[in-house]
């Protein structure tokens, strides 16, 4: 028998993630030579079509990057032009913003958690496959996440694309009443995250941990949503205007996204770093509340989560704070006096960054005196992972070798979609070389 | 005080359907071809005015599983993007037969319509009676403007589709 030397194991399209990527994997007499998480899902152009718009647009053109996540686009682009404004919302206004931000949470959270992974850890093909034997728990989990449209469609005006997000604030903000209908779905929404928990829980999980750089907002009083100072597992904690200062992107070949990395401390050499919910959890255990983190615990989860294939229990365990976190502010609301407040234009520049269900987004922009977007930035958490994803690969496959190529295939696809990877949205980048002359 | 002799049709006696169906056009509209579906629903809607209970849907599996819950009698209609001629129009009953996965285009995460369909068959939540008309796009490439035979077959289809609701409501 003839040893095989080469093996390329190849998944032209991922199943199962938002967009269009796919994975190449080279192996050389028994060894890793490459492994390649490549985006060919064209590139999307945002930044340029925010130039010449005027900065009280960009909440709703940057909404159109994402159907899943359009709220994070939406947080961070009001914060980042309110910061280039001198404006900070607090009070109702900020409140809501959050009941916003968890509706965001709880649908993303419980479609990719019960529909796009649990069948990875099931061993089904698809959602579609595994709702014949596990019927009670794909309707536990659209369930979930049709509350967490409703809290979307009441404060954003409809559940894709919300269109009642602007800078300083709502176009209208809800009466008390009317945040009173979402008390009852949201009371169920609280049983039926502890129902996925305690079907999540049961999962075998590879095991498999990183010493990971994790980067994602922190604040002192709250589990990070839209505001906070960007902080890492190394000792960073910076102000989100710094992040240019501290983290580059790059291009590689083989992506039609920018691939984020880490300044180095030493030798300003490039460095991976992780976004999304493991980074959140470890960072920010202790301002989850009491009852959120004991179901964490009872998941056999630590304070700190480094075994990627436990986002769906860290997942599972931000759906269920979400919850809870709605339920106190729709308990403590008074509506504002005004839906929003009066933010006037001035030239200069400004960043905000929100935490998106899969991690840190950060748009920056500069804008003229007369309120027209000058230039624009957007760095959303998939194109940050990149990194880590191919370097997760690497150090999973490498003992893995042995399995034959459809398992191997499989539990690769399983780790790219521990990330919950949003190419759509990583695919928006331009690099414009232009000559006048 | 004005006195009208029948004022209310005629409630049905035969066992068919009192309310009328409900019409889902699904599609992209800054998609081009796409948008077929959702041209050919406003335009039952049209016609049918005021009897047609018409939504549009962007076609993720989870909404249309929301949308046509407890819905006795339900037609969808949406692009197709199989390797028909452009402009084929073809009328699937779902409840009858399964539904070919490869016609529709996916939606966000690859759960479109066709995974809607067998999901809900998985879960009991199919209704009673789902016909699905696809209509068969060329282009698909950002844009708004249909195809010129597309843009035919979005009236062939539409004509279809209220001749078919208009015999389910008589």
């Amino acid at each position: 028998m003839t040893e095989r030397r080469t093996r390329n194991l190849k998944v032209a399209m991922l199943a199962r993630v938002e967009g269009e990527g796919g994975l190449e994997v080279r192996v050389r007499n028994g060894r890793l030579v490459d492994v390649q998480f490549r985006i060919f899902e064209p590139p999307r152009l945002f930044e340029a079509f925010l130039r010449g718009r005027q900065f009280t647009e960009a909440p709703d053109i940057t909404a159109r990057i994402c159907g899943i996540c359009p709220v994070a686009y939406q947080m961070s682009s009001v914060h980042a032009m309110e910061a280039a404004c001198g404006v900070t919302v607090g009070g109702a206004l900020r409140e809501l913003r959050r009941l916003l931000y968890c509706g965001e949470w709880i649908e993303s959270h419980a479609l990719h958690v019960v529909m796009l992974h649990a069948p990875d850890f099931l061993g089904y093909e698809s959602a579609v496959h595994m709702a014949k034997d596990h019927a009670d728990q794909v309707v536990n989990g659209l369930a979930l996440k049709k509350t967490g449209n409703a809290i979307v469609t009441l404060l954003g005006g409809r559940e894709i694309h919300p269109i009642n997000v602007r800078v300083g604030g709502f176009y209208r903000a809800p009466a008390r009443r009317e945040l009173a209908t979402l008390v009852e779905p949201l009371e169920r929404a609280r049983e039926q995250a502890l129902g996925m928990m305690a079907w999540v829980r049961g999962f075998t999980f590879p095991d498999f941990e990183r010493d990971y750089q994790f980067v994602a907002l922190s604040h002192p009083d709250e589990y990070p949503l839209c505001e906070g100072r960007i902080v890492s597992s190394r000792g960073l904690d910076i102000p989100v205007a710094d992040y240019e200062r501290h983290f580059v992107e790059e291009h590689a070949r083989h992506s039609n996204a920018l691939r984020g990395a880490k300044r180095g401390d030493g030798d300003g050499g490039l460095e991976s770093y992780l976004v999304g919910p493991l980074a959140r959890y470890s960072l920010n255990f202790d301002r989850l509340t009491p009852d959120a983190r004991r179901l964490a615990r009872e998941a056999g989860l630590g304070p700190v989560c480094r075994n990627p294939f436990h986002g769906i229990l860290v997942r599972s365990v931000e759906t269920f704070y979400a919850v809870e976190e709605a339920l106190r502010i729709i308990a403590a609301y008074e509506p504002p006096a005004e839906p929003a407040v009066r933010v006037e234009p001035r030239a200069g520049t400004g960043t905000g960054a929100s935490e998106a269900p899969r991690g840190l987004l950060v748009h920056r922009y500069r804008i003229e005196a007369d309120g027209r977007i000058a230039e624009a930035r957007i760095v959303p958490p998939t194109s940050q992972n990149q990194r880590s994803i191919e370097e997760d690969l690497a150090l999973f496959i490498e003992p893995r070798l042995a399995l034959d190529d459809a398992t191997l295939t499989w539990q690769c696809e399983q780790a790219v979609r521990n990330y919950d990877p949003c190419i759509s949205c990583a695919t928006h980048f331009l690099k414009l070389r232009r000559t006048d002359g | 005080m004005h006195l009208v002799r029948d004022p209310l049709p005629e409630a049905p006696t035969d066992g068919r359907v009192a309310v009328p169906p409900l019409l889902i056009g699904v599609g992209h509209e800054g998609r081009r071809d796409d948008a077929a579906g959702v041209r050919a629903a406003r335009l039952v809607r049209a016609m049918l005015w005021p009897r047609a209970r018409v939504i549009e849907c962007d076609g993720a599996a989870a909404a249309l599983l929301e949308v046509w819950q407890g819905e006795p009698v339900v037609v969808v209609v949406d692009a197709m993007s199989s390797a028909a001629p452009a402009g084929t129009v073809r009328r699937i009953d779902v409840s009858r037969e399964p539904l070919p996965g490869d016609l529709f285009r996916g939606s966000t995460h690859g759960l479109g319509l066709a995974e809607a369909v067998e999901l809900a068959r998985s879960l009991g939540r199919l209704p009673p009676s789902l016909v699905i008309y696809g209509i068969e796009g060329e282009r698909f490439e950002l844009g708004t403007r249909l195809s010129y035979t597309v843009e035919c077959a979005v009236r062939e289809a539409a004509l279809r589709i209220s001749e078919e609701i208009t015999a389910g409501i008589r």
